[in-house]
């Protein structure tokens, strides 16, 4: 039992502590949350340490347990319901049941367990047929996001009208059961209506998705000024009402009918910036036209693969990105538009060449309309429709602005043929054609990003490494004012390029080259504590050099050399070596610091000219006496 | 005296990023149980929650103490957050993060307790999610040996636990 020996076994025994079980009960809950509540209860048998951390776990999951008996899901349900810590809040509760249970009663308790612990987010769907959830139950002011896949109570022709009241209620998402199952098995084919009142007394909702219902007595309802996201999914009659959405700023109608006066809606929603639109094939036998002044991303898709005849007409003057699955006939008018991303359905599998004809023809007048397009994205099948357009030689390229064309991976760049390398590249000389689009460039940002409020640049500290923001302002400082006056260059990322293994910016390569040939010791001893640090010290030694050598002597005065003292002597302290450019500045200043020797000098040549004077005049002299 | 000539103009476009990057704040941040010293730029900082409300409050001087977290665990805390405020594709975090987590338990357990002393919930869902998907579907015994749980409990406390909990071997 050497030392070593011993030490080995302390290291062993350090490695197999049970780290884990020493977590605070939170971040164990988090864990757990993941789980099923079954699994969950089941931590029990862990250690003491996991015995009862499952009775204070807020998150509650019941998933399908489909291996167990209904009346033994029933059972644990109640028992997890009861046996655990009353004390404790229920934040997320979760049942997701295909099996009828028993009691219906069960269900309500289980609502009613929920509400009365504070319940913020709960979510029920019940798969099968079951007696319809009366809204008043789920009255919480506690309530933050509440999603329902059950019957909910039709406003009868009864007494009041079911109401609830959800005064925190943000993100609401009701469908109906996927399968409508009554208890002898028979399949129901049922659009339910919703319930007006179930949009009403919502006064903080942000999120809303309805699926599957039938919207006829909801007219009134789609009054919702806060709302910020509305999903539509597989519903009908939607109201034919202006909507009141003041707020708006992401829609999606996803195998909807278009009401008819869709058009006057888009012009509604004044702040609408994301828009998708899945089209059924009825919603296309119109014109459709979407004016939005803010909308920044457009996302049509098809839901036929018949290539439709109706037109869709855009107007939206901050367009960023359009991205459409299938192909339509489609005129746009986004100056600002710059993304782009068609994805064709479907090529090879109909064989009728006039249909296909007709596919490319669409497809190419849709091209024609995204001109001003900066990143343009095809798929495979729109690849090779183009290729195969016949007439693809003869046209000239729709695109002017284009940057990156990006393929599918599977369709390699040595197929494009001629043509269409011409055709997609023809107009733009910048144009490249990638594989991934840089990601910086690409944003489909739905909301802008707010940016964070700075505590004023006039933060400076003494510190030597770190506060290239004091630097810069110092350098702006110094240089010549007529400069803030030109224009700013585009505010993207120049080009940069490698210098000994670090990455700078393009310009500074050569000067670099020339510091290091005629001055080597510079980088000697220069320092930094990662990569992009060294980058922005020799992007900063190359800037300031170049700008002190733009000034020209008249502009330098005793201020400017202090500045430039100081700029130098930074720079030396983060590890260049710049003896060389001190003494240049030096001499500058003994020039000005000094300009009666400019006198001197000048008398001198006084002297001297005076003399030259006097021995002209001497030599006259000495001529005429001979 | 002859005017020096300046080298093509890259000035202005230099200016522009100077411009840029002087809205660059760069906070350094010190952990105090073993001294290790990060630079990092304030956006990648400002994902943990604690830090975040000290720079806004105006306290945090340019070196920020961060204590209970040790320099080891801040170095890999740091490039997660590098990583997130980098990249807005979620694919790519994805899979940045299942290799990123690919650590023991004991690993895992440090990130874990610096993520919640520091507020960052990016980090600590995503080491939880991990941990539960460890878990998720195993018997108690796979859970201890996974989790490295030295099971405490005496025969008939799990016996008393099981029954209460109606819960049986099989399911």
């Amino acid at each position: 039992m050497g030392s070593p020996q011993a030490k080995r076994k302390r290291v062993y025994e350090d490695e197999d502590e049970d780290k884990l079980s020493k977590l605070p009960d939170d971040v164990i809950h988090r864990i757990l949350s993941f789980l099923d509540a079954k699994q969950a209860v089941q931590t029990s048998v862990l250690s003491t340490r996991w015995r009862f951390v499952w009775t204070t776990l807020p998150i509650l999951n019941f998933g399908q347990y489909q291996h167990s008996s209904p009346e033994n899901t029933y059972n644990f349900i109640r028992h997890v319901l009861f046996n655990r810590n009353h004390q404790a809040p229920v934040s997320e509760l979760m049942l997701c049941s295909a099996q009828s249970i028993p009691s219906d009663s069960l269900v309500e308790q289980f609502v009613d367990y929920a509400i009365s612990h504070n319940v913020e987010c709960l979510n029920l769907k019940l798969f099968y047929f079951h007696t319809s959830f009366k809204l008043s139950r789920l009255s919480s002011s506690s309530l933050k996001k509440l999603t329902l896949q059950v019957r909910l109570a039709e406003v009868g022709s009864q007494s009041e009208p079911e109401c609830w009241n959800l005064p925190a209620l943000t993100h609401l998402s009701l469908g109906l059961p996927r399968g409508n199952f009554t208890k002898q098995g028979l399949f129901l084919n049922v659009f339910d209506k919703l319930p007006g009142s179930c949009l009403t007394c919502l006064p903080a909702l942000r999120s809303l998705n309805l699926e599957g219902w039938d919207l006829k007595l909801s007219s009134f309802a789609f009054n919702l000024p806060h709302l910020t996201t509305l999903r539509l999914t597989g519903c009908r009659n939607l109201p034919e009402i202006i909507w009141n959405f003041p707020a708006l700023l992401s829609l999606e109608l996803d195998g909807v009918d278009l009401p008819k006066n869709i058009n006057c809606i888009f012009t509604t929603l004044v702040n609408l910036q994301n828009l998708k639109l899945c089209l059924t094939r009825s919603s296309m036998e119109q014109q459709h036209s979407i004016s939005c002044p803010q909308l920044l991303n457009l996302n049509i898709v098809m839901l036929s693969y018949d290539p439709l005849y109706g037109n869709i007409k855009v107007l939206a003057p901050k367009l960023r990105n359009f991205s459409c699955v299938g192909i339509l006939s489609i005129t746009l008018e986004v100056p600002e538009l710059e993304t782009v991303n068609i994805e064709s359905l479907i090529w090879l599998s109909r064989e009728d060449w006039i249909y296909r004809k007709k596919l490319c023809c669409l497809l190419i007048d849709m091209l024609s309309a995204l001109g001003n397009a900066k990143y343009l994205t095809l798929n495979l099948n729109s690849i090779e429709a183009l290729s195969a357009t016949d007439f693809l030689a003869s046209l000239p390229s729709p695109f002017y602005n284009l940057e990156f064309v990006k393929l599918p991976p599977e369709y390699e760049e040595s197929r494009i043929s001629g043509a269409l390398r011409s055709y997609l590249l023809g107009g733009s000389p910048k144009a490249t054609i990638v594989t991934t689009l840089p990601l910086n460039k690409v944003n489909f940002q739905a909301v802008p990003v707010s940016v964070t409020s700075r505590k004023g640049d006039e933060h400076y500290t003494t510190q030597s490494d770190v506060k290239i923001g004091v630097y810069a302002d110092r350098v702006r400082q110094i240089g010549c004012p007529e400069i803030s006056n030109v224009r700013a260059s585009s505010s993207r990322n120049s080009d940069s390029g490698l210098w000994h293994g670090h990455e700078v910016n393009l310009e500074f390569v050569g000067l670099l080259d020339i510091i290091m040939k005629n001055y080597p010791q510079t980088f000697e001893h220069s320092t930094a504590k990662s990569e992009r640090f060294h980058t922005m010290m020799l992007n900063m030694l190359c800037t300031s050099v170049t700008e002190f050598l733009r000034t020209s002597m008249a502009d330098f005065n005793v201020d400017i050399i202090s500045k430039y003292k100081d700029l130098f002597a930074d720079l030396q302290r983060w590890g260049f070596q710049l003896v060389w450019l001190l003494s240049h500045l030096n001499n500058i200043e003994q020039l000005l610091v000094s300009p009666h020797e400019l006198h001197t000098t000048d008398s001198c040549v006084d002297d001297a000219k005076s003399k030259l004077q006097e021995l002209q005049a001497y030599c006259l002299e000495k001529i005429t006496e001979i | 005296m002859k005017k020096l000539k300046f080298i093509g103009n890259p000035l202005l476009q230099s200016r522009e990023k100077i411009n840029m990057s002087s809205d660059k704040k760069w906070l350094t941040l010190k952990t105090t149980e073993d001294n290790e010293e990060f630079v990092v730029e304030e956006s990648v900082a400002i994902m943990s929650n604690v830090i975040k409300n000290m720079v806004e409050d105006g306290c945090a001087s340019s070196v920020i103490p961060v204590p209970r977290v040790k320099g080891n665990a801040m170095g890999k805390i740091i490039e997660f957050c590098k990583k997130h405020t980098e990249e807005s594709d979620e694919k790519v975090l994805k899979e940045f993060d299942a290799e990123f987590l690919n650590l023991g338990p004991d690993a895992l357990y440090d990130l874990m307790v610096s993520a919640n002393f520091l507020e960052i919930k990016v980090l600590l869902d995503s080491v939880t999610t991990k941990v539960a998907d460890m878990i998720k579907g195993k018997s108690s015994e796979e859970i201890r040996n996974i989790l490295k749980i030295e099971n405490d409990l005496s025969a008939e406390e799990i016996e008393e636990s099981r029954r209460e909990n109606c819960w049986t071997r099989q399911e």
